[in-house]
């Protein structure tokens, strides 16, 4: 096969902007009303609050946060349905099979409009517009961008530096430390887009849930195959804890390697998870038939 | 030129097309007939890559339709049975997608759309089956293609449309157009497709031009029974009968009558296949 017909910058921008275009008229809709939920719920709180107890006053700081991730999650589960989950039919599969492009093109195309462009528009609209909610309203606490990052914070500076038994334990500290940095949860968040992705282009009916029940699947499958091993350590562990002391146990339970590097052990996970998705996803894109 | 050889295709158990060998060449406006069933369908969905064959080879102008390369597909483009309401307006559907297609052109388009008396400002999952269905063949045609691969067109058309269907067909393809039309309907399409391919369960009953099939058949349309008739079939004023073409005599082909004459007579006609 020729390199131009795997990948061309050309028909791929025209391919971009085409998925673009025919995502926005199946999904525009959905995704603004996703995006403006944080304003929905505001305006529904605020009514009831006056309906009930006279008293004018919007959802709190915490549970717009919840609503934020669940606006987010729900979005990432049905985009691609929307955008792509007909290709699994003929009549849409076929039109879609038979474009001018390359498999390569089209899974590029879908998977970056399924874990940057929706994800990062939706929640630009919806964090814009709670931010624009907290400058009106001062009842408000605080906009979720700073909420998160003080969770995060919080996390890292008051609950190392307060809790007296964390600190007693440097290397836990630095474990905590580790995990609780954002960034390192963005793979996780591509890797679930790329799974309800894969669901969507995959099965050919009850797609949302085929694709949780094969989650839930495949968590169990992975838990019985790691619960072997992690007996072992578990029982070597508590072993040593009845030769040693208990804070020395811990200590070298936390400076293991596995442990030690949590944050790059994570992220290596991830990176190879998400990169068995995008093979899954091409494999499914250049073997479909109709 | 597409060339198909020792083709094979089965669905589990089910074996539906078996040893298929034919080439199609450019500028022929080949008729698919065949019973339901028997693999229309698949054929051509082998020739679009939208399925891989599991014996044989399909070449085409030097590719394999499974690749689905970008090169390949550029050149053609299938029509399938059941088409798509998508979710925009005829014009911004054309816009968007025939980009792709090197050959596209959307005044064609526009025009065809215009001689279906189609509005191409009408949201496609608003169309009725007919309109959506003529939509879709104005986009097929608009696109230019080398090679045109339609399953059952005249399905859910009315009538003046199927007459609109016919002259945009002999308009709009290109000179060196290889069209290959599956249909039940061959009426709709009788005076449009030459050469005839009749298919029978796992084989080519019938691959020949209309002028060589007159040759080795003549079809008489007069009164009298005819002895020796292969097939005979009365029509309002008198019968169609086929007979084997003794005299060299010239006679139009009756579609209907040949397909039903070369599935009473199966063993009779595999020898008038088209080797070309």
């Amino acid at each position: 096969m020729k390199t131009k017909d795997i990948f061309n910058f050309r028909r791929f921008g025209k391919y971009f902007v085409s998925d673009l275009r025919s995502c926005a008229s199946n999904y525009w809709l959905s995704m603004l009303l996703i995006s403006l939920m944080g304003l929905i719920i505001y305006i529904g709180t605020v009514c009831m609050g006056l309906a009930f107890t006279g008293e004018w006053s919007g959802p709190d700081k915490s549970f717009r946060v919840f609503t934020f991730v669940v606006s987010m999650f729900v979005l990432m589960t049905t985009m691609p349905v929307k955008c792509y989950g007909k290709i699994t039919e003929k009549r849409f599969g076929t039109a879609w099979l038979m474009i001018p492009a390359s498999s390569f093109e089209k899974v590029l195309s879908m998977v970056l409009m399924t874990i940057f462009v929706a994800p990062i528009l939706s929640a630009c609209i919806y964090l814009g517009t709670d931010a624009l909610l907290c400058t009106i309203d001062n009842t408000c606490g605080a906009a979720i961008i700073p909420s998160v990052r003080e969770f995060f914070d919080f996390f890292i500076n008051e609950s190392i530096a307060t809790e007296g038994d964390i600190q007693a334990f440097p290397a836990l500290a630095h474990f905590v430390k580790e995990i609780s940095c954002p960034w390192l949860y963005v793979d996780d968040i591509i890797g679930i887009s790329l799974w309800f992705l894969a669901g969507a282009i995959w099965f050919k009916s009850g797609k949302t849930a085929k694709t949780i029940l094969a989650f839930i699947a495949l968590s169990m499958v992975l838990s019985m195959a790691i619960t072997p091993f992690m007996s072992t350590y578990m029982k070597e562990f508590a072993m040593r804890m009845t030769v040693m002391d208990s804070q020395e146990a811990v200590e070298r339970l936390f400076n293991m390697g596995i442990m030690r590097h949590a944050a790059l052990v994570d992220t290596i996970n991830d990176t190879v998870a998400n990169l068995i998705m995008l093979g899954l996803i091409y494999f499914r894109i250049k073997t479909i038939k109709h | 030129m597409i060339r198909i050889k020792d083709l094979g295709f089965s669905y589990g158990e089910n074996v539906v097309l078996k040893d298929i060998t034919m080439n199609l060449e450019e500028g022929r406006i080949y008729g698919l007939l065949g019973e339901n069933g028997v693999g229309k369908t698949t054929l051509l969905t082998l020739l679009s890559g939208l399925k891989n064959a599991k014996a044989g080879q399909i070449d085409i102008d030097g590719h394999n339709p499974w690749k689905r390369e970008p090169s390949l597909l550029t050149e053609i483009y299938y029509l399938s049975d059941e088409v798509a309401e998508i979710n925009m307006k005829a014009i911004e559907y054309a816009e968007n997608y025939g980009k792709f297609w090197e050959g596209f052109d959307l005044n064609k388009f526009i025009e065809i759309m215009d001689s279906f008396e189609n509005d191409i400002n009408q949201k496609m999952n608003r169309m009725s089956f007919g309109q959506l269905k003529k939509t879709h063949i104005a986009f097929a045609l608009a696109c230019n293609t080398k090679y045109l691969f339609m399953d059952e067109p005249t399905n859910g058309l009315d009538i003046p449309s199927k007459a609109q269907f016919r002259k945009a067909v002999m308009k709009y393809t290109r000179e060196d157009s290889t069209l290959l039309i599956s249909t039940h309907q061959v009426r709709d399409l009788e005076n449009i497709i030459d050469p005839i391919i009749i298919l029978d369960r796992q084989d080519v009953l019938l691959n020949a031009s209309l002028e060589k099939i007159a040759e080795k058949f003549f079809f008489d349309y007069s009164n009298d029974r005819k002895e020796g008739a292969l097939y005979c079939e009365m029509i309002p004023g008198g019968n169609i009968q086929v007979l084997i073409n003794t005299t060299g005599e010239d006679s139009k082909v009756n579609i209907e009558a040949l397909f039903n004459t070369v599935h009473l007579h199966k063993e009779l006609v595999k020898g008038l296949k088209d080797e070309n």
